[in-house]
């Protein structure tokens, strides 16, 4: 016995095993869940007031756990006012008895007041905060990022569409307005400083609302609503498309989801979409509406430098397909599969795209936002001639106006 | 108490020393640079990659010129007691220093990701024991131990690399920086570079059999080129917003932090964190034990340990106790400390080649 | 010699214990005394063998008479200090009134089990024979194994009040004879009152008593020994024990199982993946859980989260006392069902699944998630059987650790561990080879299994004599 014990004193872990079971152990055994502990906030919104020294109201979508066997998710909106948006976090958790705890934000809700000023004033405590994952989807909202929230709430209660999965389809697959925290500050803090943010609006709607559609396209642009009844003048969150662009932390203009299908014709990281010609003719078609399919788009930039002046070539290699055929009494046409693009129809693609391009370099012209980021394109391939370029200009911003564009377009049917 | 330190093999001295060359360099190096040095924040990982393949090509010509002797002995031989005892405090104090850091380092991140506003206490509990553990156990016995583990780092760091390729999503904006901009950003964080100088210390106990040497330099080319492999990634990831990532190896996967019913990845490469931290912190302490033996050769081994825990609880509890301390640490006196591995040894080593090629000639 | 003084002495020696029996018969003026123990002797051989050709033999007898007359093999000459053992041993001992010497004869006799198939390791294809408590009936099965003049086995008696026989098994040729010397060496050392299972001995022969892990190698099964021999380990027979113990140990035998070798190289290799991941899973599962419940809930995905938050709502325990308590139910539940005869093992299952599982959850005193995880923990120990108890231990470890320090403490604990078994060295061999120290050959039988034509050489792990097993003179 005395052998073993003096054996085991010899041991310094076991001694060490013993200390720890007795500090830190026993109290563990007392130790509640985290999860009791925090609130979890799944959509965080920001509105802006005037009340006093408050200027923000924070609201949270938080996750309630509830004892019961089926693993409903209920939530609840809290909010709170502050002086900043850390402050009224810090006021936020004693509605609940709890920490407010942001590792699972999925979502932030801008309302567009807040645009008035330096968007960047706000949002920093939120990019500091290490909890907060940087995929986090930023929105703009119409309305007080508190109804937004109320009408998500009711959105994730009542089905399992969850408001962030509407902004990252609209971003993968429509508009390509990638609006999350990260991307957000990446372009504006980028070369261009022009950031992008998603908007979606709120409406009070009666009944059973329907897919709001912006274009009434067939299945172009998404839509939010849910499914099922209603209670009436509930609020309603529909995607439009639209996007609000940030040009150095300020809102420069509301983009509507069709100037965005325009200006992803000249991104070269975008490339699905669709193509509409209105009012064709030829031999086989009269008067028709013909819809194309994107299936995948290559552009590539090619920059010359003539008297100083850049001139950026996009070379658009399509490949696209008739998915829709309407005719003059709005009848659909059959069959469209094995249809063959004529040299005539190419034409007409190639012309149709030469104009959506056009437009969209004249939006991005008008505005001086560089959102398909030639400046970095061209200061990489020509640092020197392009410094002296951006120099002689009297608004270094105003470069893409100066620039001039041309376009080659191979359009491979299939 | 005896510790005793038996031989390790060419194998996992390449793993420790790959270990060490990309431990604390993935964390938040990469981040740091990229503030200092924009884009070409990239061409800093492959210079300081040279330099230190430069010293491990010197470990290889001292290590064959005195296959068996000690470091203690090849010093003492040709520069004296005095420049031995100098030496080895220079080193005790490099690799505390070290220790320093990266505890420091590692600290903030782990208390910014998973664990809340937690106290210095639960940190010290849960490393120290362990990494006492790893080096009183012996060279042989911490080398068996990351060899065991060698394979999990190399797949979750390898897995990281592959998923932090989804992140990049952006063309990088070059000829930003002016050259004194980048060397400047290249000497502020030179301090994590530099560990293969412990390779000197147990010159005698790695077995290097012939035909082996191509392990140790794969091992820290190896190293090198996934430490450059992921700056590169996470500089293309996080193009101007590298301040809101600090921690790279963790940053680049957050991206894809949330498959669905696969759960958060990141949290992979927080187990290699934590794995690196682990064994990064045995080694330094382990080197800090064979200087202390170097500078008090009759002193029990055990007081070497006893003591670099007295000092590294000093320093964490008294001296650099913040962040801002421990970036002006790490960021203006440390690289200062890298004049040992950089300038004075090699410059001794060569002194001493040129010395013997003399006598030969002689 | 006085026969009937002879006899009471020896009974005297034996306190005059009930089961020394003694004879005296009369056979031409010639006095012959049996002694003998009634209970290590069989009735039937003692009178065919030895009373019958005795008494039927008409003439004189002498000592060397009496040797040629008995029917039997073992038949010795005794000297008068062996007397006791020799009785002991099963031997009757013949006296003879007109001679000095004493005969012995061997007819040792008991009834023993004849060869099973163990429970502890059954296979699906593949003999089915297991050792039995008879010495001699082990040797016999692991001679019917090997043909050849390698197998060597060497007696040795230990314990003072049980005289027990262990004998050293090994190849001649293929063993390395320090190995052989250290372990005749450390069982030769041994002073001890008893050895009654070989169990005792694993405590007496490792060389760090004191550690959790298991440093001797165990089988019931000849073909399992026979392999392990084959690869020049030493295996070691305890008489009255049907567990044959096998130096040096590596933690890699554990992981692999008989079966492995008795079905596709393929499927082994898929098993024992699956056998890594049930052994992390069991002892870090727990761990992991509660580490994630009481410092990390922000890595969970949402949808864990929710239903974790959900189910542990109800529950009255913090989450640290309720893995404990669950724990505790389950190692409770476990030894009752190994102590209670098999038709009440019925209730036991039903006492434990239904009542305390479901009826527990349902009354809010349990999360089902806890459950789940404790109960994978528990269940997934047993696809390395050989190992439970080291696991069952750390899983303990684990769960006080993860509760105290999160997910560092249990990833700092995995290296304690690991590095702790690294510094075990059993008889020349590394505990943890052949993945640390990292043996490329031996690796052929690791996690990964190739197929027998491929495994050329010997393990490299520990020494052996002769390296290469197949195509040995090319």
């Amino acid at each position: 016995m005395k052998h073993f014990f003096k054996q085991i004193i010899k041991s310094p872990m076991l001694i060490l095993f013993i200390v720890m079971t007795v500090f830190l152990g026993f109290p563990a055994l007392g130790q509640t869940a985290e999860i009791s502990q925090y609130a979890i906030v799944t959509a965080l919104g920001i509105d802006k007031i005037e009340e006093g020294e408050d200027k923000f109201e924070v609201s949270f979508l938080t996750f309630i756990p509830i004892a019961q066997q089926g693993f409903a998710e209920k939530y609840k909106v809290i909010s709170a006012k502050g002086r900043s948006v850390a402050e009224a976090m810090d006021f936020a958790g004693l509605e609940l008895g709890r920490e407010i705890g942001l590792s699972h934000l999925k979502l932030i809700a801008l309302n567009q007041e807040l645009f008035k000023e330096d968007i960047s004033m706000f949002l920093d405590y939120l990019v500091r905060n290490k909890e907060i994952t940087t995929s986090v989807r930023l929105i703009a909202t119409d309305k007080s990022a508190q109804d937004f929230l109320k009408a998500a709430q009711k959105l994730d209660s009542e089905s399992s569409i969850k408001v962030s999965d509407l902004v990252a389809y609209n971003t993968d697959y429509i508009y390509a307005a990638d609006s999350t925290l990260e991307s957000f500050y990446k372009s504006m803090l980028g070369p261009t400083r022009v950031g992008l943010i998603s908007f979606l609006t709120t409406e009070k709607e009666e009944g059973v609302s329907a897919m709001a559609d912006a274009e009434g396209q067939n299945g172009q642009s998404s839509g939010a609503g849910q499914g099922g009844g209603t209670e009436s003048g509930a609020e309603e969150i529909k995607n439009l498309g639209e996007t609000a662009v940030f040009k150095d932390g300020m809102l420069k203009l509301n983009l509507s989801g069709k100037d965005m299908k325009k200006i992803n014709i000249i991104k070269g990281s975008f490339t699905t979409g669709s193509l509409n010609i209105r009012n064709y003719s030829d031999e086989e078609f009269d008067n028709c509406n013909l819809t194309f399919e994107i299936f995948k788009k290559n552009l590539k930039y090619h920059v010359v430098f003539q008297n100083g002046i850049p001139v950026v070539t996009l070379d658009l290699q399509i490949n696209l397909k008739l998915s829709e055929v309407e005719d003059k009494d709005g009848i659909f046409r059959q069959n469209i599969e094995i249809y063959v693009l004529s040299k005539d129809v190419e034409d007409a693609i190639e012309k149709k795209i030469k104009t959506v391009m056009s437009e969209g370099i004249e939006i991005m012209r008008d505005n001086q936002i560089d959102l398909a980021d030639f400046y970095t394109f061209i200061n990489n391939t020509h640092k020197k001639e392009f410094e002296q370029f951006l120099d002689r200009l009297e608004e270094r911003d105003n470069y893409l106006s100066h620039i001039v564009f041309k376009t080659n377009i191979y359009i491979i049917a299939s | 108490m005896k510790v005793s330190d038996r031989t390790i093999t060419a194998g996992q001295a390449g793993i420790i020393l790959f270990i060490l060359l990309f431990a604390n360099k993935v964390l938040v190096f990469p981040s740091l640079i990229f503030e200092g040095a924009d884009f070409e924040a990239f061409l800093i990982p492959i210079l300081s990659s040279i330099l230190e393949m430069g010293l491990l090509y010197l470990f290889y010509k001292l290590k064959n010129r005195f296959p068996d002797q000690t470091f203690v002995q090849i010093l003492r031989q040709h520069f004296g007691k005095a420049v031995q005892i100098v030496f080895y405090v220079a080193f005790s104090i490099y690799f505390l220093s070290k220790a320093v850091l990266l505890y420091n380092v590692t600290f903030i991140f782990f208390r910014n990701m998973i664990y809340k506003d937690a106290q210095n206490l639960v940190f010290l509990f849960a490393l120290l024991p362990i990494i006492n553990h790893l080096a009183i156990c012996g060279l042989r016995v911490l080398g068996r131990t990351a060899q065991l583990f060698f394979p999990v780092i190399l797949s979750i760091v390898v897995f990281c690399i592959i998923v932090g390729c989804f992140g990049i999503d952006s063309a990088p904006l070059l000829f930003q920086t002016s050259a004194a901009k980048f060397f400047t950003t290249f000497f502020r964080h030179f301090a994590p570079f530099g560990d293969t100088v412990f390779l000197f210390l147990i010159i005698d106990k790695v077995k290097v059999e012939k035909g082996q040497w191509k392990i140790l330099f794969s091992c820290a080319g190896g190293a090198l080129f996934l430490v450059c492999l992921v700056s590169f990634i996470f500089i293309l990831s996080y193009s101007f917003t590298s301040f809101m990532h600090p921690f790279a190896i963790f940053e680049i996967m957050s991206f894809v932090k949330e498959y669905e019913g696969l759960g958060r990845l990141d949290l992979i490469s927080m187990i290699l964190i934590i794995l690196f931290t682990y064994f990064q912190l045995a080694i330094y302490l382990k080197m800090f034990m064979f200087s202390f033996d170097g500078v008090f050769e009759k002193i029990d081994q055990v007081y070497g340990v006893i003591s670099f825990n007295v000092l590294f609880l000093i320093i964490i509890n008294f001296l650099i106790v913040n962040l801002e301390q421990a970036v002006m640490y790490g960021q203006h006196i440390l690289p200062f400390f890298n004049v040992l591995p950089f300038a004075v040894l090699p410059i001794f080593v060569l002194v001493m080649f040129a010395r013997r090629k003399k006598e030969k000639k002689t | 010699m006085d026969v009937l003084k002879e006899i009471e002495k020896i009974k005297k020696q034996l306190h005059n214990s009930v089961d020394v029996a003694s004879r005296v018969i009369q056979k031409n003026g010639v006095f012959v005394g049996f002694v003998y123990l009634k209970s290590m002797t069989d009735n039937l051989i003692f009178s065919q063998a030895l009373f019958e050709p005795i008494s039927n033999f008409e003439g004189e007898l002498s000592f060397e008479v009496l040797s040629e007359i008995v029917k039997a093999n073992d038949v010795e000459e005794c000297e008068s200090a062996d007397f006791i053992k020799k009785i002991l041993g099963g031997a009757v001992l013949i006296f003879l009134s007109n001679s000095e010497d004493v005969l012995s004869v061997d007819i040792l006799h008991f009834n023993t089990r004849a060869p099973q198939e163990p429970p502890t390791s059954p296979v699906i294809m593949g003999p089915r024979e297991g050792f039995t408590e008879d010495y001699k009936t082990n040797m016999t099965l692991l001679r019917r194994r090997f043909h050849s003049e390698e197998l060597v086995f060497e007696e040795l008696v230990v314990g003072k009040s049980t005289q027990t026989k262990i004998v050293i098994s090994y190849l001649d040729g293929i063993v390395d004879k320090k190995i052989v010397k250290e372990v005749k060496k450390k069982i030769e050392s041994i002073d001890i009152d008893g050895i009654v299972d070989s169990y005792y001995l694993i405590d007496l022969i490792s060389n760090r008593p004191n550690s959790i892990l298991k440093q001797i190698g165990q089988s019931e099964k000849p073909d399992i020994i026979s392999a392990k021999m084959l690869e020049g380990r030493v295996a070691i027979i305890v008489d009255n024990s049907p567990i044959v113990l096998t130096v040096p140990f590596v933690f890699l035998e554990d992981l692999q199982n008989s079966n492995d070798y008795y079905t596709n190289y393929t499927y082994s290799t898929l098993l024992r993946f699956i056998r890594v991941a049930a052994i992390l899973m069991s002892v870090l599962g727990q761990g992991i859980y509660i580490a994630l419940q009481l410092f990390h809930y922000n890595i969970l995905p949402m949808k864990y989260l929710i239903t974790i938050a959900d189910s542990t709502q109800q529950v009255p325990f913090t989450p640290f006392i309720e893995i404990l308590f669950i724990s505790l139910l389950f190692q409770i539940l476990y030894e009752v069902s190994l102590r209670l005869p098999s038709y009440l093992g019925l209730a036991t299952s039903v006492v434990g699944a239904l009542i305390l599982g479901d009826t527990g959850v349902k009354a809010g005193l349990l999360s089902p998630p806890t459950v789940i995880v404790v109960a994978i923990a528990k269940i997934a120990i047993y696809t390395v059987p050989e190992q439970s108890s080291q696991i069952t231990l750390l899983q303990y470890v684990f769960i006080l650790i993860g509760a105290s320090l999160g997910l560092l403490g249990i990833v700092g604990a995995s290296i304690y561990f690991l590095a702790y078994a690294n510094t075990i060295e059993n008889f020349g061999a590394p505990y943890l080879a052949p993945f640390s120290p990292f043996i490329f050959s031996d690796n052929k039988d690791g996690v990964l299994k190739v197929p027998l034509s491929s495994m050329e050489n010997r393990p490299k792990s520990f020494k052996n004599e002769k390296r290469k097993r197949i195509n040995e003179s090319e």
